[in-house]
């Protein structure tokens, strides 16, 4: 391994690094503006010139030089010192001087490295050039003048997002980063070139003008407008978010977010439930926690236990759900479940419903397939890891369902079970290749299991992970696709039918007949009111969506900015979502409702705070206790071993718009521009009379 | 109590002039000995209550001006004296306040309730 010296630190690393990497090893800073650890190097800007000794007599970029054994960097010397002045003055020569009216202001690169490392003064008094702003799509804003071409946006576009859609015209003064047409950027990653501009050129058009870095105060939470979990740092002003952005976290989301993520809070301020509500003479009236409480109460009285049920959302957190189900239990019902949509996992075996290889396992993968789902929609950043690992060479993708552009290649196999069915007995070719690899990987949306022959696409895919050897040792190939937040939590939690209770299906079916006199939604919302009967509805939840409407009380409860939170990713990671805002009005945290209304009804639970209701949650299951872990699951037999029908239906997608799933997104006017401009494919840029 | 004042005024004030608002202002009489300059005072036409004093004549009250201030030409940016009108009816509230509709400008934090029928 080469050895080097950098600022008189000896060191000794990997051949191939560079030495900005190098250096980065040794808490060695050197400035950069082009290079990004995530992206291909492009070594354009020239920013991070260093004195490499042996070499010729001149600077060298040391993003791009690879260390060679017995080299010296000095990358204080007068030398690097002058070229690094250098290089920002004409940098800045054509950088406009907005910075008091530049969205950037106060997290910029180029503002603190022009302090760190520039000149005190301008010889510059010519004129500046300007550039026409691009149309990028209603999340990215751009001011084109300021960009200073490092290139980020387009690596990322191309090589992350995988949409190549942006490029760059022209050179030297006259270059311009565009994408050729006035025409939205096409992906569910977009908002990330935010973050990667190094100056104000691309920023956050929902938030433009709304608030300074320094104003906002910052919350690491936990993403839920999908599965994956993603580790987000929420920025809120007072009682308001502002603004989402990536947290670094190399097992889940690297540094990347979906748009969803990042742009539907606006959600959060729109249809909220902020006072409890009651049904009176068929109408809903505002009404107090007491009033709440004792008209559920009063329903409840003398009620026996198997003509009660609860369903729990996507949004649901772990606390509630495991309050919940406590409260159920206490009111004698077994009839819970935290499956909405009905899918067929089997909550008894961990592995059956988890993402067993882990997101960060799917770089190991060799070869790959997708069972029903879509995972650019399901899953964005985890799409962007797939195509990470595609992108390194060697991966085989198969894909069983709809044939959808995935941002990679993939073997379109077939689009039902029958497919499946066909390489569980070894009868298709892609069998060989799964079985020739060493870390094949199966991935089954929740497409595929929600229907009614879920289970025995669940045992298929477990049989066919069996034959090709992807349960090894040290290796499960066996993963579940979630697209919701609060399943695989609610799954851990058990808040799925007991002894003799019905599951979703059934609870709404006794619902219609009147079996079921009362119904409890949890933050559910894909159940249509009018399937319910005339059972009696009570809804908690945060939004005044499909869930509201039916209820006959509603209890005003925390979204996941509002709340501290348990969440479990679809990997099984057990991950801490904390409140950045209270609550509005009269709402309050989920699991506090379910422990004041627990003492009116005369059960009441046996914890009063946060910590004894996790300490209860922990000595359920003890993943609880692992906080941000993979505790891998044990592997046994599950699913129904019966062969799938030549002829059943093909595998349907859960989500139709990526950009409205849950109650938050729907209630967001970005998510419904977004809708407009993607989905509807309104995504060329309007024009003035347009509106 | 003006009792005090107004026999004040029998006794040692002369008039000086009258506003606009019917409030009457006094000087000494007599010239005071040197050292001293002579008093002035108001006698307030109804309530007592001395932001009613327009500026020509707080000038003066003052010792600002020797002589009150003339005012013989209205220029249009001037504008009618206003006596201090909180607590009473007239009292100047925000556009946000519920007594002029409670409408203001969208300020952070400010979120759309869900309502039954919407
Ligand atoms: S727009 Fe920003 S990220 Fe893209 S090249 Fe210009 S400065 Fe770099
Ligand atoms: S960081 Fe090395 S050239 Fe840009």
């Amino acid at each position: 391994m080469p050895k080097l010296t950098i600022d008189g630190i000896e060191v000794e690393v990997e051949p191939g690094t560079t030495i900005l990497q190098a250096a980065e090893q040794v808490g060695v800073e050197i400035p950069r503006f082009c290079y990004h650890e995530r992206l291909s190097i492009a070594g354009n800007c020239r920013m991070c010139l260093v004195e490499v000794q042996p070499g010729p007599p001149k600077p060298a970029a040391s993003c791009a030089m690879p260390v060679a054994d017995g080299m010296t960097v000095k990358t204080n010397s007068p030398m690097a010192m002058k070229a690094r002045k250098g290089v920002m003055e004409f940098l800045l020569i054509n950088h406009p001087l907005d910075c008091p009216i530049c969205d950037q202001g106060g997290e910029c690169d180029l503002q603190d490295q022009a302090m760190a490392y520039g000149a005190d003064t301008s010889r510059y008094a010519e004129a500046k050039r300007a550039v026409k702003d691009k149309y990028l799509g209603p999340l990215v804003a751009t001011q084109m003048t300021r960009c200073i071409h490092c290139t980020r946006c387009i690596r990322f576009a191309q090589e992350v997002a995988g949409v190549p859609e942006l490029g760059a015209t022209g050179r030297g003064e006259h270059m311009e980063v565009t994408n050729y047409v006035e025409k939205a950027l096409h992906s569910e990653l977009s908002g990330n070139v935010v973050d990667l501009c190094p100056v104000g050129a691309l920023t956050n058009k929902p938030y433009a003008f709304n608030a300074r870095p320094w104003e906002l105060k910052k919350t690491e939470s936990v993403d839920v407008f999908d599965a994956v979990g993603s580790n987000i740092r929420v920025d809120s002003r007072g009682p308001q978010v502002m603004r989402v952005l990536p947290r670094v976290n190399d097992d889940v989301n690297e540094e990347w977010i979906s748009d969803k993520t990042r742009q539907a809070v606006d959600g959060l301020l729109r249809q909220r439930l902020d006072r409890p509500y009651v049904r009176k003479d068929g109408k809903l009236k505002p009404a107090t926690w007491k009033e709440a409480f004792e008209a559920i109460a009063a329903k409840l009285n003398g009620l026996s236990g198997d003509k009660i049920a609860a369903i729990a959302g996507d949004l649901a957190d772990v606390e509630s759900m495991a309050a919940l189900k406590d409260l159920m239990t206490g009111l004698g019902s077994t009839s819970i479940d935290c499956r909405q949509d009905g899918m067929k996992v089997d909550p008894a075996v961990r592995a059956s419903y988890l993402f067993n290889s882990t997101v960060a396992g799917i770089e190991e993968a060799d070869a790959l397939l997708i069972v029903g789902a879509n995972p650019r929609w399901e899953a964005a950043v985890m799409n962007a890891r797939i195509r990470k690992r595609y992108l390194m060479g060697g991966l085989k993708i198969g894909l069983i369902g709809q044939n959808v552009d995935l941002t990679y290649k993939v073997d379109h196999l077939g689009t039902g079970p029958a497919t499946l069915q066909e390489l569980v007995d070894g009868k298709h070719s892609f069998a060989e290749v799964l079985k020739g690899a060493k870390r094949p990987m199966i991935i089954v949306g929740t497409g595929a299991l929600m229907r009614d022959d879920g289970f025995q696409v669940l045992g298929a895919a477990r049989k066919l992970a069996d034959a090709v050897g992807a349960v090894t040792e040290d290796w499960n190939g066996f993963n579940v696709l979630h697209t919701a937040a609060g399943r695989v939590g609610g799954l851990d939690v058990g808040f799925v039918p007991g002894e003799g209770g019905r599951d979703t299906h059934a609870i709404v079916e006794g619902a219609a007949k009147g079996d079921i006199e009362v119904v409890w939604l949890h933050h559910a919302d894909e159940i249509a009111g009018e399937r319910l009967g005339k059972a009696f509805v009570i809804y908690q939840g945060h939004h005044g969506d499909r869930g509201a409407h039916r209820a006959d009380v509603i209890l005003p409860g925390a979204a996941y900015t509002e709340k501290n939170a348990t969440w479990v990713n679809t990997e099984g990671r057990v991950q801490r979502g904390r409140l950045a805002v209270f609550p509005p009005g009269e709402a309050r945290e989920d699991w506090t409702i379910i422990r004041a209304l627990s003492e009116v009804l005369g059960k009441t639970l046996p914890y009063n705070t946060l910590a004894q209701l996790r300490d209860r949650m922990t000595a359920a299951n003890g993943v609880f206790g692992r906080i941000d872990e993979i505790v891998p699951a044990e592997w046994a037999t599950f699913g129904d071993d019966t062969p799938l029908s030549a002829d059943a239906k093909a595998f349907a997608l859960p989500i139709e718009n990526f950009y409205m799933t849950d109650s938050i997104s729907r209630a967001s006017l970005i998510m419904a521009e977004c809708t407009d401009v993607y989905i509807n494919g309104n995504d060329e840029k309007k024009t003035g009379t347009d509106d | 109590m003006i009792t005090g004042t107004l026999f004040t005024t029998w006794l040692k004030g002369e008039f000086v002039g009258k506003d606009q608002y019917g409030n009457r202002y006094f000087q000494e009489r007599k010239q005071p000995k040197p050292g001293r300059r002579r008093k002035r005072w108001v006698l307030y036409n109804g309530k007592i209550e001395a932001s009613k004093i327009p500026p020509e004549w707080h000038a003066w009250l003052h010792y600002t001006t020797a002589e009150p201030i003339k005012v013989d030409e209205k220029k249009p940016w001037m504008k009618e004296h206003l006596p201090n009108l909180s607590g009473t009816v007239n009292a100047y509230v925000p556009s946000g306040d519920d007594r002029r509709g409670g409408k203001r400008d969208k300020g952070t934090g400010d979120y759309e309730a869900w309502t039954p029928g919407s």
